[in-house]
């Protein structure tokens, strides 16, 4: 679990260039983050890339936080 | 008339199409890409007979396979409808029924189904083989033709379909670097541009005619999701993005990413407002930048902007063979590019075309050197920046299926989709419940993301409409 964070915060950071600082796991990628819809398609890319994974489009909606996402990632 | 074949054919030689896609990158000549546009008529007239006056959807992600369809399609004088992949089931059945369908080519990666009078072809059946069939370039006598319908969204309706003549495309030459005011920048063969509009867009369709016109090559992202991956080692001269692209590239500059931006030299924005401090922090990295603004109505971009520097808050000047009038406030173009009408909708078409001017539904003004400045908007649309017009009845209709719901307005907030409810307070959880499953079933840029209850009715006008 916390390595999956770490590695999905620095994407974030990476991407978004919001310190890790700054969030945590019950971060809201929209509401907190304030992440725009083309920025969260940008970090998903890069996690399907760095973990070898595809989301379904229903993983896909049921992320709505950081949490969420380390969650169908451990999953897979 | 424009002769495009006879385009592609003097640039047979030129790169065509880079499609980006890590290890898998594939770069096509014009002169593969018109083979491979002849077979595919080939294929189509096999199967579907004659395609004259045909009408044909096309619905699918960017990709080669998708421009070869299309172009195909053109040729082969069918009228082509391109169908967004994100929309709604709702908007997209309308669409299909509207437009009277009578095939509908996909991607592999969904399977539609609209009823047994939309016959289904996906590009496997039609894409290949060893035959081609001759294709010509448009005739004068064809300018005024039904050529395409393309659907954008409508203020009260469900979408509105545009349509074009053959001559709205093909009529002039289309340029998109004005050689007087484009800071030397040239559209030649071998220039570089990378562009992420899709091609349901009128803006991703006319960027591949303006851009094969003049032999140049079209880079885009096979996925757009990997727009901060595909440019890294890459080399491009001109970026057409959305606003949204920019705000993501200025992150990665911020970061000492350069190099994820393929060494651009000149990026433009069209589909939304862009902000002026983007622009300029854009420009203070040696960058240049310009902007575009048009709609689907217009047959595509109407004004540009590539003095930046002088009229930053400006999206330019009329094309030399447009104008743009003010009318009460409201921004009007005549172009040759202006669309013959909504399709099969004299009521809505009398709205917005009156003697051949389009009434844009924005409100501005024009400086004394023509330069064209937005101030509001007349018409209900939401803009966002990332180039989706998104009709704020259209959520509140969805809204108003919930009984709980007594009055809802929907509105833009921070570049996305908010909404006001007025109800009793005790439904309020219930009803964050219902957005939350509406929001699985609407394309991720309508999903309405904040919730602002009140237990008060909204203001009205006079006539008892919603004050927005």
């Amino acid at each position: 679990m916390n390595e999956i964070y770490s590695r999905l915060a620095a994407i974030i950071e990476d991407v978004a260039d919001i310190p890790q600082d700054d969030f945590n796991e019950d971060s809201s990628l929209m509401m907190d983050l304030d992440l725009a819809s083309l920025e969260i398609m940008a970090i998903i890319a890069r996690i399907e890339k760095e973990f070898s994974i595809k989301f379904t489009e229903d993983e896909l909606l049921s992320v709505e936080t950081l949490r969420d996402a380390v969650e169908v990632i451990s999953a897979k | 008339m424009f002769k495009f074949l006879e385009a592609l054919e003097k640039y047979k030689n030129e790169c065509a199409f880079a499609f980006l896609d890590g290890e898998n990158k594939v770069e096509v000549s014009f002169e593969k890409y018109y083979s491979d546009v002849k077979k595919c008529a080939y294929n189509m007239e096999s199967i579907m007979g004659p395609l004259d006056g045909k009408h044909v959807a096309v619905i699918g992600l960017n990709s080669y396979e998708y421009v070869v369809v299309i172009c195909a399609l053109m040729f082969s004088r069918a009228v082509l409808i391109p169908l967004n992949f994100r929309e709604t089931q709702d908007n997209l059945e309308f669409a299909v029924n509207h437009a009277e369908v009578e095939y509908l080519i996909s991607d592999a990666s969904k399977d539609y189904d609209f009823g047994s009078h939309v016959k289904n072809l996906k590009y496997a059946d039609i894409l290949g083989g060893e035959n081609e069939k001759e294709l010509t370039d448009f005739t004068e006598e064809e300018a005024d033709k039904l050529f395409m319908i393309v659907f954008t969204s409508g203020t009260t309706s469900l979408s509105k379909g545009v349509a074009l003549s053959i001559g709205n495309i093909f009529k002039e030459e289309k340029i998109a670097l004005p050689e007087k005011y484009s800071h030397g920048f040239k559209a030649v063969p071998g220039f570089r541009v990378y562009t992420n509009f899709p091609f349901y867009h009128i803006g991703g369709l006319l960027a591949w005619v303006t851009w094969a016109e003049h032999g140049c090559t079209m880079v885009q992202s096979a996925n757009p999701m990997n727009v901060l991956e595909d440019l890294l080692y890459q080399e491009i001269d001109y970026a057409c993005v959305i606003p949204a692209t920019v705000k993501l590239w200025l992150k990665q500059i911020r970061r000492g990413n350069m190099d994820r931006l393929g060494n651009v030299k000149i990026i433009t924005t069209a589909g939304a407002p862009v902000s002026v401090d983007d622009v300029k922090e854009i420009q203070s990295h040696g960058i240049a930048f310009g902007q575009y603004y048009g709609m689907t109505e217009c047959g595509g971009n109407i004004t540009f902007n590539f003095d930046m520097e002088n009229h930053i808050a400006s999206v330019g000047r009329c094309y030399d063979d447009g104008s743009v009038e003010i009318i009460d406030g409201e921004i009007c173009a005549r172009y040759w590019g202006n669309m013959m009408g909504y399709y099969k909708d004299e009521e809505e078409t009398a709205k917005v075309l009156k003697d051949g001017l389009v009434y844009t539904g924005d409100l501005g003004y024009v400086d004394d050197e023509g330069y064209v400045f937005i101030t509001g908007r007349k018409k209900n649309l939401i803009i966002l920046s990332g180039g989706e017009n998104v009709s704020p009845e259209e959520l509140e209709r969805y809204l108003q299926k919930n009984e709980n719901v007594k009055e809802c307005l929907v509105y833009e907030d921070n570049d996305r989709i908010a909404a006001g409810i007025f109800c009793d307070e005790a439904c309020q959880e219930e009803i964050q419940t219902y957005v939350n499953e509406l929001n699985k079933t609407l394309p991720i840029y309508k999903r309405i993301y904040k919730l602002e209850f009140q237990n008060h009715e909204f203001e009205k006008t006079a006539l008892g409409k919603l004050k927005r």
